[in-house]
């Protein structure tokens, strides 16, 4: 009854906004539309059995309501209505509230958001780094990441939060042009009153602007337990202090930054007498160089993360790591469980998170071996290179990223691994350089990645495991709205590796052998119907396989034909 | 000014403390490395005198560190004792025995044999092997006299149950069992029977009397004193026992226990698995019971073992199931620690 008047309540709140937009701008309505219908099919060899075929998908509109009821203070409100593809009536018809808030000025000077809010600091502290994968994805392929990035609020690399943020700034006439403070606080579980305390994260940090050419600033974190808030003596904390600086300047045709930012973490278990205290450093350092007449960059980066160097909320993974999909997560005669692949990383949104969470988790080293946490990996040292160029005259980009990492300390023995990386992409625009009114745009790219280790002691000790990607993209526009996408990936993975098993106080206890060769490719082919760059509409067609002979499972393949429509207003 | 920073800055892209550990997690090579036997095994003294507080110890030394199980066994009694742990090496801090047992009965005076087993992991080109208690070493002791347990020992029934004891049995009967399979000499008390109008079938009520003293010569720390006993329920009675302990104390110190007017505090033993198990209990856990559930004590409610005047051991099974059987053997209060036996 109660949950019926609040739909009721919400619906009548949403007409009366829908109806007064025009009054003085005081409230009116946004938001996205979104239909997804997909037609999956499983290929494997040995499935006479099992449904190959399954036809699903949604209509779901976030309708925001923006009110403002005086100048110092905002208040939005999202509600998500979803109906399943098949619901009539009703069936299948969900109504969530998908975000809430309230911002505004305090006596025209203190920013606050409260309710929800989106939020990030440094990549030490607090980031939401990206997904294995996504990054140097293909347009097409991104299609159903970028919907699972809008629905679990991945945005600009923040974390979703609720609770209160608060920032204001003081400015000088001498010697400093700005302090800027920012803060916020949010709870990432809350207690069962019996085993389960409430477990805040806090901080924010304090960025002094010298000038245009140099700036400094501190940060700190710490997620914790509320005392008294369960029956449980026990008291997680895991605060993190950094400190970062950026110098820019320019010399003759460069221009030139220098910015870097050093910390350290501590992690421990009060009154649990098993856990340990936890301390650890890092140093991070960078130094990019632009031609602005060339208008080409290298960077230079160096970085030092200590193998016990923990900051929760900037080494949570946004992919869990699961042996299980969603879809079809099951296959063959025997309903064995199916193996989870690249394409279930760009598809699945039930292997995503979407909070917080303590500890360094399990990943999947054969996606992303060298840095599974971000910047912020412990036991990595080592040096980063990239030379970008951007060419808007003959419409072309490109970048080179060149990684050389090692272990701080060894995993199990004192020899060290080594990790380099080789990653290079180019987009080409074929308008220019044809002389065609409409785009026609290749992007390709070739991505290397590998961990080796030379054994002194014992030949069990010694790891190779090497990665490889190579996508081709062709995008054709034919006229303002239509327009022929296409996308090609083909990812490798073979070799072997040690991977380390951590206990519930992250320390390792076990290595476990990891042997791998995989071998997966995607192929997808679509068609755009542009209305407006809000609002666009694409056929697309997938084919998809997954081999790997080192488990003794079957190889699979899938199809994929779905029809997305997505709309911003 | 501003040089000065830079220059600090660029410093610390070079700068970096170094960690003080050399690897992180087990080591790589005690788990797969190479097993080898470095040094046999031995032991210190093979003609151990247990009553006179002698002990021998164990040796031996491997190539790397190994999940290693000493078990030795009695030749004459078959008591086992099992000695566990985890390391490169066997020495005295980590593999002694003091004559105790781990699985009963207790050892008697007679020759041993010592067996060490190893388990580990090791490489075999891209796999790994796993060997477990692997079989390495062998030796002889012999035991020239038995341990002592220090503690105030009410029967160790190998001449029977203190005759100042109070017996009562209804359908059942109490006796002396002398038995190979006793868990300490070669007696037991044997309580069996069955009782068609009670779950009581037989009670012996063991006043501190019997001991020389109106209360038992214990500590007056409850947290410090222990009682132990030997139960067993033998596989084939179909109708479990129940073994209630009950202590009553002497609160006011008259020379008698008042019932109802003074603390007596209890342990039931149900849901035994068959076979020898030794009870330990510290005074300070148990409870004053009624009806086998927790009520609030009748007395000054201080647990005060040093006052107990009375023990009673009743023999219960649940009434019309038939026929049960229990067997009891070397109950003793210790003090600081459980029984070792």
């Amino acid at each position: 009854m109660t949950k019926k008047l609040l739909i009721t309540g919400l619906i009548s709140l949403w007409t009366c906004l829908a109806f007064a937009q025009d009054n003085n701008k005081k409230y009116w309505l946004s938001g996205n539309a979104r239909n997804i219908i997909n037609l999956d099919e499983i290929y494997t060899d040995d499935d006479s059995l099992v449904t190959s075929k399954v036809e699903y998908g949604h209509t779901l509109v976030d309708l925001s309501a923006n009110i403002k009821p005086n100048d110092d203070t905002y208040i939005n409100a999202i509600l998500r209505v979803r109906n399943e593809y098949g619901g009539f009536w009703g069936s299948g018809v969900t109504f969530d509230l998908r975000q809430l808030y309230m911002k505004g000025l305090i006596t025209n000077a203190i920013r606050y958001q409260v309710g929800d809010f989106s939020y990030k600091l440094t990549p030490f502290t607090f980031y939401n780094n990206h997904e294995e994968m996504y990054e140097n994805s293909l347009d097409l392929l991104r299609t159903y990441s970028d919907i699972i990035h809008y629905d679990y609020f991945y945005f600009d690399n923040t974390w979703r939060q609720q609770g209160a943020a608060v920032d204001f700034s003081l400015e000088f006439k001498d010697y400093l042009d700005e302090i800027q403070f920012n803060m916020f606080t949010s709870r990432l579980n809350s207690s069962n009153f019996s085993t389960i305390s409430d477990r805040i994260f806090y901080g924010g940090n304090i960025t002094m602007l010298q000038s245009e050419y140099l700036s400094f600033g501190v940060n700190y974190v710490n997620v914790q337990d509320v005392a008294g808030t369960s029956n449980s003596m026990e008291i997680f904390k895991n605060p993190v202090f950094t400190a970062n600086y950026a110098i820019n300047s320019n010399f003759d045709d460069f221009k030139i930054k220098v910015e870097g930012e050093s910390g350290r973490s501590e992690l421990t278990t009060e009154n649990d007498p098993y856990a340990p205290l936890t301390t650890d450093f890092f140093h991070y350092s960078k130094a990019h160089f632009l031609h602005t007449d060339l208008n080409t960059s290298l960077s230079l980066s160096y970085r030092n993360v200590g193998p016990d160097f923990r900051s929760t909320a900037a080494q949570s993974r946004r992919l869990r790591y699961t042996s299980q999909s969603e879809q079809f997560s099951r296959y063959t005669n025997d309903q064995i469980v199916r193996p989870i692949g690249l394409w279930d990383i760009y598809n699945d949104a039930s292997l995503y998170n979407t909070t917080i969470e303590t500890g360094l988790s399990e990943y999947y080293p054969e996606y992303n071996n060298i840095d599974p946490f971000g910047i912020a990996t412990p036991n990595r040292k080592g040096f980063d290179f990239a030379l970008e160029r951007i060419d808007k005259e003959y419409g072309y980009e490109f970048l080179v990223k060149y990684g050389m990492l090692s272990d701080i300390v060894g995993q199990g023995v004192e020899d060290l691994k080594k990790y380099n990386s080789l990653e290079s992409h180019l987009k080409m625009n074929f308008a220019n350089l044809f002389g065609i009114s409409n785009d026609l745009i290749l992007e390709i790219g070739y991505y290397s990645y590998q961990t080796s280790r030379a054994s002194s002691v014992i030949d069990f000790s010694a790891v190779d495991l090497e990665s490889n990607r190579f996508n081709c993209g062709l995008n054709i526009k034919l006229s303002q709205e239509f327009s022929v996408l296409s996308a090609y990936e083909k990812f490798t993975s073979s070799g072997y590796d040690l991977i380390s098993k951590r206990d519930v106080y992250d320390d390792i206890f076990n290595f476990e052998r990891y042997d791998v060769d995989l071998k997966e490719s995607i192929y997808a082919l679509g068609l755009m119907y542009t209305f407006n760059q809000n609002n666009n509409l694409k056929l697309i067609y997938q084919d998809y396989t997954w081999d790997n002979t080192t488990i003794e499972q079957p190889k699979y393949s899938f199809d994929r034909m779905s029809l997305v429509f997505n709309m911003k207003f | 000014m501003k040089r000065t920073l830079i220059v600090l800055c660029l410093a610390s892209l070079f700068i970096s403390c170094e960690r003080d550990v050399l690897f992180e997690g087990p080591s790589l090579e005690t788990m797969f490395g190479p097993f080898e036997l470095i040094q046999k095994f031995e032991v210190s003294n093979q003609n151990v005198d247990f009553y006179n507080g002698e002990t021998t110890f164990f040796t031996a030394e491997f190539s790397k560190e190994v999940d290693w199980k000493v078990v030795v066994t009695g030749t004459e009694s078959g008591a086992v004792k099992s000695i566990t742990g985890r390391d490169i090496s066997l020495f005295e801090n980590n593999a002694t025995w003091d004559g105790s047992t781990t699985s009963f009965p207790m050892f008697k005076q007679e020759s041993c044999t010592a067996e060490l087993y190893v388990s580990y992991n090791s490489e075999s080109g891209d796999s790994t092997i796993t060997v477990t208690d692997a079989l390495i070493g062998t030796s002889q002791i012999i035991v020239t006299s038995v341990k002592v347990n220090e503690g105030l020992i009410l029967s160790d029934f190998e001449t029977g149950p203190n005759t100042n004891w109070d017996l009562f049995t209804q359908g059942g009967s109490m006796s002396i069992n002398s038995s190979a399979n006793s868990p300490q000499g070669n007696s037991y008390y044997k309580m069996s029977g069955n009782c068609s109008w009670d779950w009581l079938i037989g009670m012996a009520t063991i006043e501190a009397e019997s001991y020389g003293s109106t209360t038992f010569d214990l500590s007056d720390n409850p947290n410090e004193v222990y009682f132990n006993v030997l139960l067993n329920y033998p596989q084939e009675v179909v109708n479990k026992p129940i073994m209630l302990f009950d202590f009553r104390e002497d609160d006011n110190q008259d020379g008698v226990f008042t019932e109802g007017a003074e603390d007596a505090y209890s342990i039931e033993i149900k849901d035994l698995d068959p076979g020898w198990h030794l009870i330990s209990i510290k005074y300070s856990d148990l409870q004053t019971l009624y009806n086998g559930e927790p009520v609030a004590a009748d007395g000054n409610d201080v647990m005060e073992p040093h006052l107990i005047h009375t023990l009673r051991v009743l023999f219960l099974a649940p009434q019309g199931n038939g026929y049960s059987e229990a067997h009891m053997d070397y109950m003793i209060f210790t003090e600081g620690k459980p029984l070792n036996p």
